[in-house]
C-alpha cells in the first residue's frame, strides 16, 4: 500500500438475505485518481458506491478514508464527500439555481461565498443560462448535469458518481466529462461508474472490473489490455459475460 | 445552524408554493363546522351535547328521604342508572370507569338537615371522566343550596317565632312541622333536579360540540402536507442526498414539525377568531389551559404525520393511508359518532386515538368551567405522541440497511 492510499476497502462484503451482492473487496484508491468501476447491470456497483458514501451499511468489512471508518465514523467524513446518485435527486418545481442554492444552504455556505460556489459549479456543468429555469421543464442531460453540481457545491475532496453520463446525449457527455478532468487537475479524488466503456478509457486512471459483487481485476487500461490480451476493455468485459 | 435555516426555509418554500392547498387546509374546517352547526344541529336535542352516564349512589342512611332523594336522580335523564351500592363497591365501579362519580349520603343525613347541622353529601369524581363528575357535582351541589335554603327557612321561622313569643312547647312544635315540611317539598319537589339539570348542565352549544369535535379531524389534516413533504423527498431520492449530507436526519424532521405547528397554529388561532366571533364560542378560559392542550394535541398530530410518512412509500400511498387513518380516528375517537352510542370495545379503542382526547379536552375549555383542568389530555396527547415518534424512529431505521 502507497502512501498516496487515499481510500482502503477492507474485506468488504454485503448481503440481502441469502443474496450475496459484494463479496469480500478489498482494494484501495489513491488521491487525485480518477477510478471507475465497471460492470453489467446488477453486478453490485451501486452498493458499493452507497457504503461508500455512507448511505448503507455493509455486512461485514470496513471502508477507511482518510483513516476514518465509513461505519463508524460517517460524520467526519460527511462533508468531505460529494456524492452524484445514480438517480436525479432534485426539487423539479424549483429553478436549478434554487436547488443550488439550498444544497449549498444545507453545507453551511452562505453569503457571497454561497454565491461564488453556486456560479462556479453552473459553469463547471455549463448551465449558466438556464439556471433560473425550473427543473422540471430541463432536459435529461440538463438534469444530469445539475444533478452532479449539487455535489461540487462544497468543494468535496472526494466524489462519487454512480453513473453520472447515463442517458445523456454527446454534448452534455463531453461537458460532464471535461468537468470530472477539470476536478482531477483540482487533486479530487473521483470514484464512479458508468457503462461506456470509451468513456471509462478515456478519464480513468485505473478500473475495476466488477462481476456478482466480485472484483475480477483492477488496473489502468494498459495493464488490463497487457493482462488480458485483448486491444479493447470492452472485448474484455464481454469475455466475462460470456464465462 | 446555517444548514437548518436553509432546510426551514425551503421547507417553508416548498410548502406555500402549494398555496391552493394551504388556503383550503385552512377554510375548510370553518366551513365544516357552519355546515354541521347549521344542518345537524336542529336535529340534535341537547342532552346529545352531554351523553348519559352511569353514578354509584351510596346511601349511608337509607330512610324514606334519602329513598327519595335517590328517586330525584334516578329521573335525571343525564343519568344512565344510577346504582345502589356499597361504598366499597362504588369505589371498585369508580376504579373500574363504569361510573363518573360517587354520591355518599352520609348516615343522619336528614336528621343533620332536620338540626341544623352540616351532614355534607360527598361527591367523590372520576377522573378520567372530568366533564361527567363536573355535572355529578354541580348536581349535588345545587340540590345541597336548595337544602340549605330550606334549613335557613327553618331557621328563620325558628327565630320569627320566637320573638314574636310564642311558648316552648308551641315553638317547638312548630318547628318540627315546618322543617318536616320544607325537607319533604324539598325532597319531593320532581323539579328540584330536573332544575339542576337544565340549567347547570354544561353548557355547550351545538356550534361549540361541532368544533371540538371537527377541529381535531382538521389539526390533523394539517399535518398532512408536511408529511407529504418527507415522502416526496422519499420518492425523489433526495433523502439518500440529505444523508449523505452533514445534516442529521432528526433534523429533517425537525423542519418538517415545525412547518407543521406553525400550520396549526395559524389554524387554530383562525377557527378561536372564526368561532368566536360567528357562533360566539366560549374561548374565555384560562388562556394556559388552550395552550396546554393545543400543544398536546400538535404534539400527537405531528407524531402521527411522521409516522404515516414513515410508513408511506409514494406520495400517493401517503395520501390514502393518512386521510384512511384520519378517518378510523375519527370514527374511534367519537369525533363522528357519540363514543357513549358505540359498543365497550370501541370506547376502549377510543383511549389510543387522539380524537378522543382532543374533543373532550375542548368541550372541557367551552364548558367554560374553571375548576376542570385538561392536565389528563395533555398527558394522554403526549403519550400518543410518543408512542407514534418510537414506531416511526424503529421503521425509519429498519428501513435504512
Ligand atoms: N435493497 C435491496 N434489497 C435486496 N437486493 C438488493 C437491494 N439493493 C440492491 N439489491 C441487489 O443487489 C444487486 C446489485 O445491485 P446494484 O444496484 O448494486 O447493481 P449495479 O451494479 O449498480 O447495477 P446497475 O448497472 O443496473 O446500476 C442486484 O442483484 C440487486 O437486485
Ligand atoms: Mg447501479
Amino acid at each position: 500500500m502507497g502512501m498516496q492510499d487515499l481510500i482502503e476497502v477492507k474485506g468488504l462484503s454485503k448481503k440481502y438475505g441469502k443474496l450475496t451482492v459484494l463479496d469480500r473487496l478489498s482494494f484501495t484508491i489513491q488521491k487525485a485518481e480518477i477510478f471507475g468501476l465497471l460492470g453489467p447491470n446488477g453486478a453490485g456497483k451501486s452498493t458499493f458506491i452507497s457504503i461508500l458514501a455512507t448511505l448503507c451499511r455493509p455486512t461485514d468489512g470496513d471502508i477507511l478514508i482518510n483513516g476514518l471508518s465509513v461505519t463508524k465514523q460517517s460524520d467526519k467524513i460527511k462533508k468531505n464527500l460529494g456524492f452524484v446518485p445514480q438517480e436525479i435527486a432534485l426539487y423539479p418545481m424549483l429553478s436549478g439555481i434554487d436547488n443550488l442554492n439550498f444544497w449549498a444552504g444545507i453545507y453551511g455556505l452562505s453569503g457571497g461565498i454561497k454565491k461564488e460556489r453556486i456560479q462556479q459549479a453552473l459553469s463547471v456543468v455549463r448551465l449558466e443560462d438556464r439556471a433560473k429555469d425550473r427543473v422540471d421543464n430541463y432536459s435529461g442531460g440538463m438534469k444530469r448535469r445539475l444533478n452532479i453540481a449539487v455535489a461540487l457545491l462544497h468543494h468535496p475532496d472526494i466524489l462519487i458518481m454512480d453513473e453520472p453520463t447515463v442517458g445523456v446525449d454527446i454534448q452534455s457527455r463531453k461537458y460532464i466529462m471535461d468537468a470530472i478532468k477539470a476536478l482531477k487537475k483540482e487533486g479530487k479524488t473521483i470514484i464512479f461508474t458508468s457503462h461506456y466503456i470509451d468513456e471509462m478509457e478515456n478519464l480513468c486512471d485505473r478500473i475495476a472490473l466488477i462481476d456478482k459483487g466480485s472484483i475480477k481485476s483492477i488496473g489502468t487500461v494498459g495493464e488490463l489490455q497487457r493482462i488480458y490480451g485483448r486491444e479493447k476493455i470492452e472485448e474484455i468485459l464481454l469475455d466475462f459475460l460470456r464465462d | 445552524m446555517v444548514a437548518f435555516i436553509a432546510l426551514l426555509k425551503n421547507d417553508a418554500k416548498l410548502v406555500l408554493r402549494d398555496w391552493k392547498a394551504i388556503v383550503l387546509l385552512l377554510a375548510m374546517p370553518f366551513l365544516f363546522i357552519c355546515l354541521f352547526t347549521y344542518a345537524l344541529a336542529p336535529l340534535l336535542n341537547k342532552s346529545s351535547f352531554m351523553d348519559p352516564f352511569n353514578i354509584a349512589l351510596v346511601d349511608n342512611e337509607g330512610t324514606v328521604q334519602t329513598r327519595m332523594l335517590a328517586n330525584q336522580l334516578d329521573r335525571l335523564e343525564i343519568f344512565k342508572e344510577v346504582m345502589r351500592v356499597d361504598e366499597s363497591e362504588a369505589r371498585q365501579l369508580l376504579h373500574e370507569n363504569k361510573i363518573a362519580a360517587i354520591i355518599i349520603i352520609p348516615a343522619e343525613f336528614s336528621n343533620s338537615v332536620y338540626w341544623g347541622r352540616n351532614k355534607p353529601v360527598t361527591v367523590i369524581g372520576n377522573k378520567s371522566m372530568p366533564l361527567q363528575s363536573f355535572v355529578v357535582k354541580n348536581v349535588a351541589q345545587s340540590a345541597a343550596n336548595l337544602v340549605s335554603a330550606g334549613q335557613s327557612a327553618i331557621n328563620t321561622i325558628y327565630h320569627y317565632n320566637q320573638k314574636a313569643g310564642m311558648s316552648g312547647e308551641e315553638l317547638q312544635k312548630e318547628f318540627s312541622e315546618s322543617t318536616m315540611k320544607v325537607l319533604m317539598e324539598t325532597l319531593s319537589r320532581n323539579e328540584m333536579f330536573s332544575k339542576v339539570d337544565d340549567a347547570d348542565n354544561i353548557s355547550v352549544t351545538p356550534a361549540e360540540y361541532f368544533t371540538a369535535s371537527l377541529m381535531v379531524i382538521f389539526l390533523m389534516f394539517a399535518g398532512m402536507p408536511t408529511m407529504k413533504m418527507l415522502v416526496t423527498e422519499k420518492s425523489l431520492h433526495l433523502t439518500d442526498r440529505l444523508r449523505v449530507s452533514p445534516i442529521a436526519a432528526w433534523q429533517v424532521i425537525a423542519s418538517k414539525f415545525m412547518i407543521s405547528i406553525i400550520l396549526s397554529v395559524v389554524q387554530f388561532g383562525l377557527i378561536i377568531a372564526l368561532t368566536s366571533t360567528v357562533f360566539k364560542n366560549y374561548w374565555g378560559g384560562p388562556v394556559m389551559r388552550v395552550l396546554f392542550l393545543l400543544c398536546g394535541i400538535i404534539f400527537a398530530v405531528s407524531s402521527w404525520s411522521i409516522f404515516v410518512s414513515s410508513i408511506a412509500k409514494t406520495s400517493a400511498s401517503a395520501d390514502i393511508i393518512g386521510n384512511l387513518g384520519i378517518l378510523i380516528m375519527a370514527v374511534v375517537g367519537g369525533s363522528i359518532y357519540p363514543l357513549s352510542s358505540m359498543p365497550e370495545f370501541v370506547r376502549d379503542l377510543s383511549n389510543f386515538t387522539i380524537n378522543r382526547w382532543a374533543s373532550e379536552g375542548f368541550m372541557i375549555i367551552f364548558s367554560g368551567n374553571d375548576g376542570l383542568s385538561v392536565v389528563n389530555n395533555f398527558y394522554a396527547l403526549i403519550v400518543i405522541g410518543l408512542a407514534f415518534l418510537i414506531i416511526s424512529t424503529a421503521i425509519l431505521k429498519l428501513r435504512r440497511y
